[in-house]
């Protein structure tokens, strides 16, 4: 379970998230949209503590976030961020990086279900990805977030560049981690479709602050 | 060389200055402040030399060349990337490891005797090389944190340890901040008659043994450098975290 327990991040004069409360149970998929600006990413910075709150405190299954080593804390709860970022080379240096983490062997057969499963057969692990489009790496960086399950992923705009095609087939293989390993979901999207097909509650972030919460199914 | 002739070459520098101006690189001035800097530092040294010169006592040795170690540190405080704190520290630990090590070693060997004609050239030389490679790697340190952040913090959000995190860019780096040494050693005779060599050859010394003394020295740089940039960079990366392992930049 994760709590934001009137969570306020201020950096400078103006709160960009002021006295956030939310809960999200184990295995929710929950989608967040609002304006650009209104402090989305902000919000999954904070639960995947790559920021800390300047007031208030998250939890994680009733502890908090400090009492948490932050490696543990980040591959439990993982963000992928709003910007696909490649790492190194070719696509095993992108796949292999959470085993690297691990200090364990990469699971090459995973890597290679992942990479059919995203569309990207056509490449072999050591395919160069300096030239990927915009839509192949972002499956690619949803791919390296995938290799090890977490409790929590949270998706900044995931399938903001992918057609219609892909996109499916990227919500039907991270949806399939949620039925069959529990697999929870926040899901940043502009997509107002995708939010109410896909998920179990739908927040909106207004100007810092969530503005309204619906139950979808 | 007299004292007329010195006063006739330095209306070379008339070239760069109206350059500097016509080009309007704004470097005039600056060219004036280092050039007045470079003969009041000198001419004090010569005199300060001219001394003690044949001083084997140790501590007059160690006293000037940790004169030197402090300037030294102190000149890398500008290159300190923001977020790290005590940046001359850092650079005098630095610089103080690197250089004892390397000179221990060839003093320990025999290569270098412990009196101050000696020991002073050597470790002004390997002290500013190092000095100049902190520099460098302070530089590219800011940069690469600042430039590559999301891909740091891409790599922080799969549950990297800071290290790992930010490996990519401790390496670069590591690499910009000790190739210009290894470039220069590359070219050694064949662009570059070093400094110290040709000092020696053109006050008598025979070319071989001063040869000798140079292949000495492009050991002491190349491994003084690379220990001086590896702990000035190790020290000063772990502040780009706090406590949380989050950028604090
Ligand atoms: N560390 C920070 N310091 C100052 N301002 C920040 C910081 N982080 C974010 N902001 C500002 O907070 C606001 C919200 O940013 P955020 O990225 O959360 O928006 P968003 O809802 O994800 O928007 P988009 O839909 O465009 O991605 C923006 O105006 C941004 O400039
Ligand atoms: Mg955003």
């Amino acid at each position: 379970m994760l709590e934001l327990k009137n969570i306020t991040f201020q950096p400078n004069s103006s709160p960009i998230l002021s006295h956030i409360n939310l809960t999200i149970n184990e295995g929710e998929t929950v989608s967040i949209i609002g304006p650009s600006g209104s402090g989305k990413s902000t919000l999954l910075r904070l639960m995947a503590d790559l920021i800390s709150p300047t007031d208030g405190q998250c939890y994680l299954n009733g502890e908090s976030y400090i009492n948490y080593k932050p490696e543990q804390l980040r591959q439990t709860i993982s963000y992928c961020p709003q910007t696909p970022i490649i790492f190194g080379e070719t696509i095993l240096d992108n796949v292999s990086f959470p085993a690297k983490v691990r200090k364990e062997k990469c699971d090459i057969k995973r890597a290679n279900y992942l990479l059919t499963a995203f569309n990207l057969s056509q490449y072999d692990l050591n395919t160069n990805v300096s030239r990927f489009s915009g839509g192949e790496k972002q499956r690619l960086a949803i791919i390296r977030q995938l290799m090890y399950v977490p409790k929590f992923l949270l998706l900044d705009e995931a399938t903001s560049a992918l057609d219609h095609h892909n996109q499916q087939l990227v919500e039907q293989e991270i949806f399939k981690c949620h039925k069959e390993k529990g697999l929870g979901i926040i899901w940043i999207t502009h997509d107002i479709k995708q939010s109410t097909r896909l998920f179990s509650r739908r927040l909106t972030i207004e100007k810092g602050k969530i503005s309204n919460e619906e139950v979808i199914k | 060389m007299s004292m007329t002739s010195l006063i006739f070459a330095s209306s070379l520098l008339i070239i760069p200055i109206i350059v500097s101006y016509k080009q309007q690189l704004d470097l005039s001035k600056d060219m004036i402040i280092s050039v007045l800097r470079a003969i009041i530092q000198l001419i004090i040294v010569g005199y300060i030399l001219t001394f003690v010169f044949e001083a084997r006592q140790p501590i007059i040795v160690i006293t000037l060349v940790f004169i030197i170690l402090i300037n030294a540190a102190l000149n890398t405080r500008k290159r300190v990337p923001n977020a790290v704190k005590h940046g001359f520290w850092i650079s005098l630990f630095a610089l103080v490891i690197s250089t004892s090590i390397t000179m221990t070693i060839l003093i320990l060997t025999g290569a270098l005797h412990f009196k101050v004609n000696e020991i002073i050239p050597v470790s002004g030389m390997v002290i500013s090389n190092a000095m100049i490679a902190i520099n460098i790697g302070y530089t590219n340190l800011e940069k690469a944190f600042t430039q590559q952040r999301m891909e740091i913090e891409a790599k922080l959000s799969l549950g990297a340890l800071p290290h790992l995190a930010s490996k990519t860019q401790i390496q670069d780096t590591m690499k910009m901040a000790v190739i210009p040494t290894i470039d220069s050693a590359k070219t050694l005779g064949i662009v570059a008659l070093p400094g110290m060599m040709s000092g020696l050859i053109i006050a008598g010394t025979p070319p071989l043994e001063a040869i000798r003394f140079q292949i000495m020295v492009t050991f002491m740089l190349l491994s003084a450098t690379m220990i001086a940039t590896m702990i000035a960079i190790f020290i000063s990366y772990k502040q780009f975290y706090n406590k949380r392992h989050q950028l604090n930049i």
